[in-house]
C-alpha cells in the first residue's frame, strides 16, 4: 500500500518537529505524578476555601440577626413606659423571658390595627423541627384604649392600656399578664404550613442556643450596680426601682472556621456572641 | 509482509485525514520540558487564585469588626447615658462638671461585676467612652471600640495636635497610627486615619474633615512597643440633654 502526497501531506503540519517523539512511560508517570500532587494540593486549597466561604456565609447571617434583633430590642427598650410594668423571669420552658409595657402610637405587626403601647416579651420558643429551644422570639400585644380590642397574643389576658397602668406586680402582671405570655411556645422555622407562616411575624432569628436577660440597678454614687438574674416584676407604683439598665445576651449557632482562621481565640467555638445593653425607658 | 501484520487491515472505507500509517515514528506529542512547563503555568493559576482567599479573609475581618465595633459602641453610649448622669444633689456644682473628659475605659474595669460585652474586660475587646460639653448644655459622647491583638497588650490615649486639611493630616507628635479614630477635641468631629505615612506625623483621615486642634487618638501598646496599627474597631456619637459630672 502506497502513499499519495496528498495524504501525506496533513501529517507532516501535525507533526511538529521531525525529530520528535511522544513521551516515554516514565516520563509520562513523572508528569502524572506531578500533576496529581498539584490535584492534592489545590483539592485542599479549596476544601478550605470551601469551609471558609461556608463559615463565612454563617457569620454574615448570624451578623446580619444580631444586628438586626439588637435594633429591635433597642427601639422596644426606648419605649419602656415606667407607667407599666418590667418583668424579667423564667419562659416556663428552659429559659428566661423579658416582658414590659411600652407607651406610645403603636401598630401590630399583623394587621392594620395602631394603639397606645404594647406588651412586648423576648424569649426562646421551640424550634418544632428538632425540638430545642432555638429560637428568639419576639411576642407583641397591642394595647388599644378599649377593652378586649388588644390585638396580636392569642388567648390569656386581653388588657387595654388603661388596666395595664393600674396593674400591680405581685398580683395582676404576675397572675394574668405574665402566664399568658409564658408556657409552652412551639414555632417552626422552617415554616411547614399557613399557620407556621402565620407564626414567623414572631421569630427574630433561629439557631439560637442561649438566651440571657440581665438588669442592672442604679448604685448610690449615680452609676449602676451588679448584673442580676433573679426574676422579679417591676409596676408603677414603686418607680424608683426600677433598674437602669438590662442586658440581652444571646448565642448565634455558626460555624466558626473563619474565625478560628482569624485565630480569634476568645470566641467560643462555632458560636458567636451578641450582647445588647439598654437604658430602661430613654 | 502481508503474513507480519499484527492487526487485521483496515477496512476500506474513506481516506484518514490523520496521521496515516507510515509515519507513526514521526509523531510528536508533548515532551516532558513542555508538560512541565504547562504545569508550571497552571501552578502560577492556581497560585494566584489561592492569594484571594487571604484578602477574602481580611474583608470578612473587617465586617466582623465592624458589627461587633458598633453593638459595643452602642452598648457603651446606653451605659454613658445610664450610669454617668449623676443625679446625687450633693454633687450638683458646675465645678464638678466634665469638660473634656475620658469617662470610661472599659479595657482596664468592667461595670459592676458584669462586662461591656462578653470579652470586654479579659479579652480582646473594649471600649472607650468621651464626654465632651457641648454648647446649650448638654454633652456629647463618644464611644470607640476596640479590638487589641493580644489580651496582655495594653490600650492608651493620646492627645497630639493636629492639623486636618480636607482629609490630610499633619500631627505635631509621632502619634497617628492606621486605624485609629482620631476625634477633635474642641468640635466633636471624628474619622478614621486610612493612611498614615513611616513618620507617623502624617496622614489620611476618612472623610475628609477640615479642623485643627487637640485631637484623640488611639494606640496599642505591646510591652513599651506601639504598635504600627491602632486597635480601634468603631466610633459613634451621641447626645445627652443631662449633666455630666466628675
Amino acid at each position: 500500500m502506497t502513499h499519495t502526497p496528498e495524504r501525506s501531506a496533513p501529517a507532516a503540519e501535525w507533526a511538529r518537529s521531525p525529530g520528535a517523539t511522544g513521551m516515554t512511560l516514565m516520563e509520562m508517570m513523572v508528569s502524572v505524578a506531578i500533576l496529581a500532587g498539584m490535584i492534592v494540593a489545590f483539592n485542599i486549597i479549596l476544601t478550605q476555601s470551601q469551609r471558609v466561604v461556608s463559615g463565612t456565609q454563617r457569620m454574615i447571617r448570624a451578623n446580619a440577626a444580631g444586628m438586626a434583633v439588637a435594633q429591635v430590642i433597642r427601639r422596644d427598650l426606648a419605649a419602656v413606659s415606667k407607667n407599666g410594668f418590667l418583668h424579667v423571669g423564667t419562659d416556663g420552658q428552659s429559659g428566661q423571658m423579658l416582658a414590659f409595657a411600652t407607651a406610645g402610637t403603636s401598630e401590630s405587626v399583623t394587621g392594620n390595627a395602631e394603639g397606645l403601647g404594647s406588651i412586648v416579651c423576648y424569649r426562646l420558643a421551640v424550634n418544632s423541627v428538632d425540638s430545642t429551644p432555638s429560637i428568639l422570639c419576639r411576642r407583641g400585644l397591642l394595647l388599644t384604649a378599649n377593652p378586649g380590642t388588644s390585638v396580636d397574643v392569642a388567648g390569656g389576658a386581653q388588657p387595654d392600656f388603661f388596666d395595664v397602668q393600674k396593674l400591680s406586680a405581685d398580683g395582676q402582671i404576675d397572675t394574668s399578664v405574665v402566664p399568658a405570655l409564658r408556657g409552652g411556645l412551639t414555632l417552626r422555622v422552617p415554616p411547614a404550613n399557613l399557620t407556621d407562616v402565620g407564626n414567623l411575624w414572631q421569630v427574630l432569628t433561629y439557631n439560637v442556643q442561649q438566651l440571657r436577660i440581665e438588669y442592672a440597678m442604679r448604685n448610690t454614687t449615680g452609676g449602676i450596680g451588679a448584673w442580676q438574674t433573679a426574676a422579679r416584676t417591676w409596676d408603677s407604683r414603686d418607680q424608683d426601682a426600677w433598674p437602669a439598665a438590662v442586658k440581652i445576651w444571646f448565642r448565634v449557632n455558626t460555624t466558626s472556621e473563619i474565625r478560628r482562621a482569624l485565630r480569634d481565640v476568645d470566641d467560643p467555638a462555632n458560636a458567636a456572641d451578641y450582647e445588647v445593653i439598654c437604658p430602661v425607658g430613654s | 509482509m502481508e503474513a507480519k501484520r499484527a492487526f487485521p487491515r483496515r477496512a476500506p472505507g474513506p481516506p484518514r485525514t490523520t496521521c496515516p500509517a507510515g509515519t507513526r515514528a514521526r509523531r510528536a506529542g508533548f515532551s516532558l520540558a513542555e508538560l512541565l512547563i504547562s504545569v508550571g503555568i497552571l501552578s502560577i493559576g492556581l497560585s494566584m487564585c489561592a492569594t484571594l482567599f487571604p484578602a477574602a479573609l481580611k474583608e470578612n475581618e473587617r465586617s466582623l469588626n465592624n458589627v461587633l465595633g458598633t453593638l459595643i459602641c452602642e452598648n457603651a453610649l446606653s451605659l454613658g447615658k445610664v450610669s454617668l448622669n449623676g443625679d446625687d444633689p450633693d454633687r450638683d456644682d458646675p465645678a464638678n462638671e466634665v469638660e473634656n473628659d475620658v469617662l470610661q475605659d472599659w479595657s482596664a474595669k468592667g461595670l459592676g461585676s458584669g462586662s461591656l460585652y462578653p470579652y470586654g474586660v479579659s479579652g480582646k475587646l473594649g471600649c472607650i467612652l468621651l464626654a465632651r460639653k457641648i454648647e446649650h448644655g448638654g454633652y456629647q459622647l463618644v464611644a470607640v471600640a476596640y479590638r487589641k491583638r493580644k489580651s496582655t497588650n495594653s490600650v492608651q490615649i493620646r492627645w497630639p495636635t493636629c492639623t486636618v486639611n480636607n482629609g490630610n493630616v499633619s500631627s505635631s507628635t509621632a502619634d497617628l497610627r492606621v486605624g485609629s479614630p482620631l476625634v477633635n477635641e474642641a468640635s466633636g468631629e471624628f474619622g478614621r486615619l486610612v493612611y498614615v505615612a513611616e513618620a507617623h506625623t502624617s496622614g489620611q483621615l476618612e472623610p475628609s474633615l477640615s479642623f485643627s486642634g487637640k485631637c484623640m487618638v488611639v494606640q496599642e501598646k505591646e510591652g513599651t512597643a506601639i504598635l504600627e496599627a491602632s486597635p480601634g474597631l468603631w466610633t459613634l456619637s451621641s447626645r445627652t440633654g443631662l449633666r455630666i459630672r466628675k
